[in-house]
């Protein structure tokens, strides 16, 4: 663009756009600190800043609490089996949509994967919670292990960062598709 | 054995079946019931048999709900106080990263966009703990570099509200900036040129060329905003517990009527005010489209 030649944009816009996203990236940092400290370390003053080495004991804590192995495999099975049955259901149906199917799998992936209201409506029994409705049953007003509960928070997080960060411009792509057209 | 053979006039119905059968079933047939259901009273733990028909008294019921309405307003408020800000901040965002990245491009937008892909309840529940009051990053932080006296987030009815808008924020930012980047790049660079050849300042390509050429997608941006802002719920639910906070200050519509079928049993007046909110989405919708459609032409359809 020819904006260049003016100085539009001093090096104080640089700055402020790369503390904008230190400020985006922040809270994912703090969950991943967070899972490593045990609850006392979670409340105290300062908050923790650096790992800790409480991420065993933690999860110790939240499989004690809850089915969290089985939750772990509910999650792992909705999102795989909904991926799948998408794909092959997309493949037959939209053969022309071949292409774009490992950004349409991934995409299906992540929304069943972080899926909430779809299982909080239709599950009754802890035993078969799927992680994001697990962790919500781990909340108390009274006696939340915050330790635990970030462990898992962690848990539920890390895939998708890791599918993200893998095919961030496929993700991004994909999923503003429908507005570029 | 020999298929009997269709005539072609049915190709179409049998390619079309599959998707038409997985509408009829999880699309068509909810919504379908949900409209019957608000017309009827009905508690689910009775069975079917115990449905009653009672007209439009859901309606009245809902109407009359001194907590629907509150709910209603709170809504408006979350969707305004996170809608707006998520414009403003993303489209100079844009712009920028447009004009002044090159290498680091792909990364800044990743890290902006990367909330959106993330699940909600995970989130919701990291935030939780940030914003707690004694020993919350975000209490300390205001503390340490500003000064500021420890602020009860999820406690006070007042605070609730807006410490669930900058997680949304937070969340929906990224996205539009990418909406914003895309748009931007079908902007020709003519314009620009032409436009520095005529002697414009730096500010005015950007009034002149750039906004008006994003209207479209503004227009996009905007309807999404308010579509998401007035069904807002996981954030809201998982800060307050599930049961709208203090004073029912962080209780939006959604999670009111998610409360009145789940936790209240009344099912019947819970898809009375789905419809409701359905209405108030849809007016809304309509309004956005009035407000960006172009002046010049006087019946032509944006969309």
């Amino acid at each position: 663009m020819k904006v260049s030649n003016d100085r539009l944009a001093p090096w104080a816009a640089y700055v402020f756009v790369g503390i904008g996203a230190l400020v985006m990236l922040a809270p994912f940092y703090f969950m991943f600190v967070f899972a490593t400290q045990s609850r006392t370390e979670n409340f105290s003053l300062p908050p923790p800043i650096w790992f800790g080495d409480d991420f065993f004991n933690n999860l110790e804590i939240l499989t004690k609490r809850i089915p969290f192995w089985r939750n772990l495999g509910w999650s792992v099975y909705v999102a795989v089996l909904s991926t799948v049955l998408t794909l092959l259901f997309c493949s037959i149906v939209l053969p022309l949509l071949k292409p774009a199917l490992g950004t349409l799998g991934r995409i299906t992936f992540i929304a069943s994967w972080k899926n909430f209201i779809g299982p909080l409506i239709v599950m009754r029994s802890p035993e078969m919670y799927t992680l994001p409705l697990a962790l919500r049953s781990l909340q108390s007003p009274v006696d939340t292990e915050w330790g635990a509960l970030m462990t898992g928070s962690a848990i539920a997080t890390l895939p998708l960062v890791i599918l993200f960060i893998l095919s961030s411009r496929q993700l991004i792509a994909g999923l503003t598709a429908a507005a570029v057209k | 054995m020999k298929l009997p053979r269709l005539s072609p006039a049915w190709t179409p119905c049998v390619l079309l079946s599959p998707f038409v059968v997985l509408f009829l079933v999880f699309g068509l047939f909810p919504l379908a019931f949900s409209l019957y259901l608000a017309f009827q009273s009905w508690e689910p733990t009775s069975g079917l048999r115990a449905m009653q028909l009672v007209g439009f008294e859901n309606f009245v019921f809902s109407l009359q709900d001194e907590w629907f309405w509150k709910s209603l307003k709170n809504t408006a408020w979350l969707a305004v106080a996170s809608g707006v800000p998520q414009h403003l901040v993303a489209i100079p965002l844009a712009v920028f990263i447009h004009s002044r990245f090159k290498r680091l491009r792909n990364g800044v937008v990743g890290a902006y966009f990367m909330p959106y892909i993330t699940s909600t309840v995970a989130i919701a529940i990291l935030f939780s703990s940030l914003f707690s009051t004694d020993y919350g990053v975000v209490n300390n932080m205001l503390a340490k570099l500003f000064g500021v006296p420890a602020i009860d987030w999820l406690g006070a009815p007042e605070n609730i509200k807006p410490a669930i808008a900058m997680i949304v924020f937070w969340r929906y930012v990224g996205f539009n900036v990418v909406l914003y980047l895309a748009a931007l790049q079908t902007i020709p660079k003519d314009l620009y040129e032409a436009a520095t050849m005529d002697g414009a300042g730096r500010l005015q390509p950007i009034f002149y060329i750039t906004l008006p050429s994003l209207k479209p997608m503004i227009f996009f941006g905007v309807t999404l905003s308010v579509i998401g802002g007035l069904q807002l719920f996981e954030e809201p639910f998982i800060l307050t517990g599930g049961r709208g906070g203090s004073d029912q200050s962080g209780m939006t519509t959604a999670i009111y009527l998610y409360r009145m079928a789940f936790d209240f049993n009344d099912f019947g007046a819970a898809s009375a005010m789905s419809w409701l909110l359905f209405i108030v989405v849809v007016a809304l919708t309509w309004l956005t489209n009035r407000a960006f459609r172009p002046k010049a032409s006087s019946s032509g359809a944006v969309g």
